[in-house]
Formats: structure tokens, sequence, C-alpha cells
């Protein structure tokens, strides 16, 4: 299936997962041994309420990056993955939201954020489709990371509540966002939309990670 | 029909809403401080709105045993908040008691993520459960604990929450309606996660920092009346011949 995908552009190789795959693996075991290379964030100082934690994963493009890669690659996947990965990823991100709270160090978590945004956005542009456990499984990886930020300023808030509440509903308004343009972009010109926005999506994870 | 109802379910609401918060705090009853706090508390308002989202989607009968069974277990919860309280939290634990808003979420969130087929037989259970932990909210947060009112202008809001949410999703048979129903079960999950990790780590801290009385340092004896016989100087009553 793999191999049948549309050329990006005229005379340009034929893309596919698995001739990516060497690519992504190189470079990810480049930034995991390169240290400090990374810079998503994890703000600092005091929180406020439902409206500090709505605008949390809003205003931080890292987070919203890949909130939209997210619903972007469900829609792209089709099927229940429209669904499964926007259902799956608040409930993971809860877990890391508590492990934040709980004070565990979780090593690479800005790392993670990074990578997150360059693993959906080149999953998007070689539209890759795996099993559905595996999507399931990456996506709980880094629900996890970005669950964590969130976490550890949880606390902090003036209303936690309220700031739970923010920032879990723009979470899932940002993959509503991403699914509809998944699904707007998946059928013209073949789908080479939505996989060009993967692309730019994979390069802002590129940008966060080497050079923010 | 049931739109424009709905619609104008909405706007009297909103309208009522906002009249309540334009007024200072200090000149609001406790009824309308009540309405404000589930109308503007996103914790309780958002598994209400889930609640009747889904009896919406539900048969008519299912939807209104959904309806009666919250009734039911606000009420449960109103009378015998004391023994629920108690057995919620004992002496020490008292960061159990916020608890209550994030096992309602958790509780909605559950009924709803589940697949449709399981739901219609979980939902009842979680419209009795959730009447019930939002009648104990609304009695924990009252500033009058002796009053009713509070929790009458919270219920009246509730009851608004779903109504409208059940009118407004009332004979729509879209796919998609079920799928973002599963994804908001997702979030009231999510958020009843954090909100109840954020009471243990937040609440519990306090509950363990809180001082310790010392000791008594003089005995209490209740044959002598306690320490009205007790002179360090040996003078009194019961000193001398």
């Amino acid at each position: 299936m793999n191999d049948s995908l549309p050329r990006l552009a005229p005379g340009w190789p034929s893309l596919t997962a698995r001739s990516a795959a060497p690519v992504f693996l190189g470079a990810f075991l480049t930034v995991i041994l390169t240290p400090g290379s990374a810079f998503a964030h994890i703000t600092q100082g005091s929180m406020g309420g439902f409206g500090s934690g709505f605008e949390h994963p809003l205003t931080g493009p890292d987070h919203f990056l890949a909130m939209f890669a997210v619903g972007i690659w469900g829609a792209q996947m089709g099927g229940r993955s429209v669904w499964t990965l926007p259902v799956t990823f608040p409930l993971i991100m809860a877990m890391g939201g508590l492990a934040g709270m709980l004070g565990l160090q979780l090593p690479g978590i800005e790392v993670g954020i990074a990578l997150s945004i360059v693993a959906l956005g080149g999953a998007i542009l070689f539209a890759w489709h795996p099993a559905e456990i595996i999507a399931l499984l990456l996506i709980a990886v880094f629900a996890v990371c970005h669950g964590y930020a969130h976490g550890v300023e949880l606390p902090r808030a003036a209303d936690p509540a309220d700031y739970a509440v923010g920032f879990v509903i723009a979470t899932g308004l940002i993959h509503l966002l991403g699914i509809g343009v998944g699904l707007a972009l998946g059928k013209p010109y073949g789908g080479r939309l939505a996989r060009a926005l993967g692309g730019a999506i994979t390069l802002g994870g590129l940008y966060y990670l080497f050079a923010a | 029909m049931t739109d424009r109802v709905g619609i104008g379910l909405v706007g009297i609401g909103i309208v009522t809403v906002i009249a309540i918060a334009l007024h200072p705090a200090s000149g609001r009853s406790l009824a309308e401080s009540g309405a404000l706090a589930v109308a503007l508390g996103f914790g309780r308002a958002l598994p209400l709105i889930g609640l009747g989202v889904a009896a919406g989607l539900s048969r008519d009968r299912e939807a209104v045993a959904c309806g009666i069974l919250f009734a039911i277990g606000f009420t449960a919860g109103f009378v015998e908040k004391d023994d629920m309280l108690s057995a919620l939290a004992g002496p020490g634990e008292t960061y159990r008691l916020f608890l209550v808003d994030p096992l309602a979420s958790l509780t909605m969130g559950l009924g709803l993520a589940i697949p449709g087929a399981f739901r219609r037989y979980a939902l009842p259970f979680a419209a009795l459960i959730v009447g019930c932990l939002f009648a104990l909210s609304m009695k924990l947060n009252s500033p009058d604990p002796t009053s009713a009112m509070f929790p009458t202008g919270g219920a009246a809001v509730a009851a608004w929450l779903l109504a409208t949410s059940a009118l407004f999703s009332r004979q729509r048979t879209a796919r998609w309606l079920q799928i973002a129903l599963r994804i908001f079960g997702s979030w009231l999950i999510a958020v009843g996660l954090l909100l109840g990790g954020a009471a243990v780590v937040q609440r519990s801290a306090v509950d363990s920092a809180a001082p310790s009385l010392p000791p008594p340092t003089v005995p209490w004896n209740p044959d002598n009346n306690g320490l009205k016989n007790h002179r360090p100087n040996g003078l009194g009553p019961s000193a001398g011949p």
C-alpha cells in the first residue's frame, strides 16, 4: 500500500514510510544523543484558572502542532482512527498530568514533546497507516509527555480545577480542528495538501528540536 | 419545534445567569450563588451537559429514567449527606471531600466513553451516581450549611443544563454525534483524573501538615471535678487538715 502512494510533486521520488524510516531513525538517535537540544516548553510562573488552562495549548505552538497533527493523522487514516486517537490522547495525557503533579521525574519530556511534532508530522507527510495498536501506542507515549508538561503547572494554578478543564477542552478542540482540516484536505489532489501540511508540521518539530 | 424550545430555554437561562452574575457578590442570595456555582463551575456543568446529551440521544423511556434517577440521586445525596460524607472522608482525610466533583466527572466520562450498546445500560446508573455527587458538591460548597437555598439554586441550573442538552440532541441520528459524545466522555475522564490528582496532592499535604495538639499536662479527674481541687502550692479545700 505504501508503494502505491502518489508522488508529492512530479520528478520527486516516491516517498514511502519504509524508505523514510532510516532517515527518521537516524534523526531520532541524533536527537536523543545530543543533550539539551530540545526547547519545547514547560512554562514557569503562576497560572490562573480556566482561561490560563485553555490558552496554554493554544499559545504554545509545540502543544498546538502536536494536537493538531493527531487530529489530521486520525482523519488521514480514516475509519475508527478518526475517533480512537482523539479519545485515547486525553486519557493518557491525564496519566502524564498525574505524574507531573506527583512530582515524578520523567526524563526527556521536552525532547518527547518536540519529537511528537516531528513524528506525527512525518506520519502525515508519508501517509503512514500502521496497525491501530501501533498508532495508539505512539499517541500514548507522546500524550504522556504533553500531559506531564501540563501537570507540572497545574498545582501552581490559582484554580487547578478550572485550569485542568481549560486545557483538556482546548486540547480536544484542537483535535477536532485537526480532524476537520484532515478530512477537508484529504480528498483534493489525492491528499497531497494534507501531506504537505504534515511536512510543514515536521519542520516545526525540527525547529523545536534544534533551533528554538 | 424541539429546536425552538431548546433555543428559547438556552436564551432564558443565559440571560438569567448573566443577570445574576452582574449582581455584586455581596448582594446575591444563596440561591443565586448556588446557580452561579453550577453555571460557571465547569467541573460541575460539564458532567451535567454530558448526561443531558446522552439522555437526549437515548430512547424516550431511557431519557426519562435518567432524569428520574438523577433526581433520586440528588435527593438521596441531599438527605443523607452527613452519612455519605463521613463514609467518604474520615478524620484527617478531608482532602477526600474534594474528590466529589472529580468522581462525578469520572463517572459521567466512563458512561459516555463506552460503546453505545453498553451505554444504554450504564447511563441510568451514571445518572444516579452523578445526581448524588452533585448534591454532595452543592452542600460542601454552600456558604450556609443550614440552608437549602444554595443547593436549590444549583439544582435549578442543573435541570436547565440537562433539559437544554437533551433537547438539542434529541432526534439527531448523525453518527458524528455518537463519536463526539465518546470524545467528550474521554475529556470528562481526563478532567476527573486531573482534578482528583490535584486534590490528593494538594489537600493531603495540608492534612498531613496540620499541627497536632500537645498532650495535656494535668490529668483530668472526674471524681475531683476536674482541675478544681488541684493546687500546685497545696492550698485549697483539699489541702490541710
